[in-house]
């Protein structure tokens, strides 16, 4: 950073740390949006957490001007962290289509409100 | 024999960085492989059984999380301001910004602190189910690496300080890698917020 830019540099700074409250208070916002499926509330949520992201990153730890050694080593860990996300993704998709021998841990009203069947057993018998 | 430490300062040609920075990076994306395996954990549970963790989820404190989330932020921009003073040369405006950095920090923690007694004093502790599990383990570790970070921070701030005075240089440095750790910690929370609070 260089002497006669440093005033600039501060303003960014801190022009990042309201847009950052902003797109908070926008996260919490748009909970109370009804978006008719999960798919996009999960996608509008997680959306703004990325353009978060991308703030603090970009701005505040200065990877719009990095090295490309740390170019890298990023690109070898998000490539990684998405075969890891990816795993789950692609295992519950195969659940999914083979619903015949896929059984919900519980059902219905043997539910308690922490998760557990209440009797050990469920519609589809015990398991 | 004093050994001299190379490339703390100046940067190396193949990397182009100082050592340090290299290193805090590679530590980094470790962090992000930990924090994205737990994520991927909590993908399987909630994707398997998503009954709890929908009941789990509207007992959580949103506007507590929120006021959390803006602590974080503060402390985020008042460490990187707590960077430029030291650019500038300005070593009381140092002090200041670091101090207000460390008081976010231990606000975090006091207002976390409020949120888990509410929980566990009211028997959801990380065994009563798959969500508490989650919420817990991921949210704990999220705390203590705050907590690692205050250590390092109040170190720089009072004991390791008296390095500005030898190698102002390298102390400023010092201070961009534990920036570099601090924003990290804030990214993180930047996206448990949203999957664990409000999604």
């Amino acid at each position: 950073m260089s002497g006669h830019n440093i005033e600039s540099h501060i303003k960014v700074y801190w022009n990042v740390f309201y847009a950052l409250l902003a797109f908070t208070a926008l996260t919490v916002g748009v909970t109370y949006i009804e978006f008719g499926s999960e798919f996009w509330t999960f996608f509008v949520g997680l959306a703004i957490a990325c353009v978060k992201g991308y703030l603090v990153a970009a701005y505040f730890m200065h990877l719009n001007d990095e090295s490309k050694t740390i170019y890298f080593i990023l690109g070898i860990s998000v490539i990684f962290l998405a075969v890891m996300m990816s795993i789950p993704m692609l295992w519950r998709g195969s659940a999914a289509n083979h619903k015949e021998n896929y059984i919900p841990y519980a059902i219905e009203d043997n539910y308690d409100i922490g998760g557990y069947v209440k009797d050990g057993k469920t519609k589809k018998g015990d398991y | 024999m004093d050994i001299e430490i190379p490339y703390n300062v100046e940067e190396r040609k193949d990397t182009g960085l100082y050592n340090s920075k290299l290193g805090i990076w590679l530590f980094l994306a470790s962090e992000i492989m930990l924090f994205g395996a737990l994520f991927s954990s909590y993908i399987i549970l909630r994707s398997g059984d998503p009954l709890p963790f929908l009941t789990g989820q509207a007992k959580l404190n949103v506007p507590l999380a929120t006021l959390n989330t803006a602590v974080l932020i503060l402390s985020s921009v008042t460490f990187v301001m707590s960077w430029v003073s030291l650019k500038l040369k300005d070593i009381s405006k140092f002090k200041f910004y670091m101090g207000i950095t460390l008081l976010c920090s231990v606000l975090f923690l006091v207002i976390k602190y409020f949120e888990y007694e509410s929980k566990l004093s009211n028997g959801y502790t990380p065994s009563y189910n798959n969500f508490y599990a989650v919420y817990f383990t991921i949210t704990g570790l999220h705390a203590i690496h705050i907590i690692g970070g205050i250590i390092v921070n109040a170190y720089f701030w009072i004991p390791g300080l008296k390095m500005w005075k030898t190698e102002p240089e390298r102390f400023t440095n010092r201070i961009e890698v534990a920036g570099l750790y601090w924003h990290f910690v804030d990214l993180v929370w930047i996206f448990v917020f949203p999957s664990i609070y409000l999604l």
